[in-house]
């Protein structure tokens, strides 16, 4: 399958090895890990070689396990939106962060609502859901433009920085 | 053996999925609802778990039942979250959380 998909404003496509140093650049910031689970902060080269090592592999395969969209503009990594724990013909969760300088613009919105698109569009999925932290309105804000309804909250469902924490459950099916 | 109750996905010393079946022949009789307090009590107590939760079918009123017995609370529910024989169904998620 072919994972590109293109906008008057950013790319979204496949990583590559050689996005390790504007990855590392872009994603290394305190907001961004602070309403992530596995992104580590600082972030550093080798998190990225280490990552690209475990996604860069599925982009071939016939049922990928995770595919993630590299969110490409001016020539770098500025962002993701990523497919994980993908059950084929099925469902997926989505999640996806963005560089801090080009927040506020609606490029989050725009790629979660292409990427969910091709989730059910290309690879014939039913259910696409997402996790956020309860104080994450900017996340929930960015699922609601998109039609993803909240299911529930978890409570004391995941962990962050040796904290027990609160998330919503949010889903768009078909 | 007549039945089971599972902890299952376990992460140490923060949570667990219990589930549970039990042979036709002893429903109704309140034997679920005391294994799965014991279960949960070990949970908690022995395994220092801080959430227990479960996956029940929206139809299947008398798992639905069994938790309730024990404290879990309905987190909400999952749309077409699982497909058995090809059909996609509802997840209805229950917690207990200490």
């Amino acid at each position: 399958m072919k994972y590109v998909i293109k906008t008057k404003r950013f790319t979204l496509r496949p990583y590559r090895k050689s996005d390790a140093l504007s990855l590392a650049r872009n994603i290394n910031d305190p907001l961004i890990y602070r309403y992530t689970l596995h992104i580590p902060y600082p972030y550093r080269l080798s998190d990225a070689t280490k990552w690209f090592k475990k996604i860069i592999p599925e982009y071939r395969k016939t049922r990928p396990t995770c595919i993630h969209f590299a969110i490409e503009m001016d020539g770098e990594v500025a962002g993701c939106v990523g497919l994980s724990n993908i059950e084929p013909r099925h469902k997926t969760e989505i999640g996806y962060w963005l560089a801090r300088r080009y927040w506020g613009q609606g490029i989050v919105p725009e790629a979660v609502k292409l990427v969910t698109a091709f989730a059910f569009k290309k690879m014939k999925l039913r259910r696409v859901y997402a996790y956020t932290f309860v104080p994450n309105k900017q996340s929930a804000r960015v699922l609601q433009k998109d039609g993803f309804k909240r299911e529930g909250l978890l409570v004391e469902a995941t962990k962050k920085d040796g904290k027990l924490r609160d998330e919503y459950i949010w889903a768009k099916v078909k | 053996m007549v039945g089971c109750v599972d902890l299952m996905h376990y992460v140490p010393r923060h949570k667990a999925e219990i589930g549970y079946w039990l042979g036709r022949r002893f429903w109704g009789k309140g034997i679920m609802s005391v294994a799965v307090r014991e279960v949960a009590t070990f949970a908690f107590k022995k395994l220092k778990l801080k959430r227990v939760y479960a996956y029940t079918f929206p139809a299947n009123k008398g798992s639905a039942r069994v938790l309730q017995k024990n404290g879990f609370h309905r987190e909400g529910v999952l749309r077409k979250s699982v497909v058995k024989k090809g059909k996609f169904f509802n997840d209805i998620l229950w917690a207990k959380v200490i």
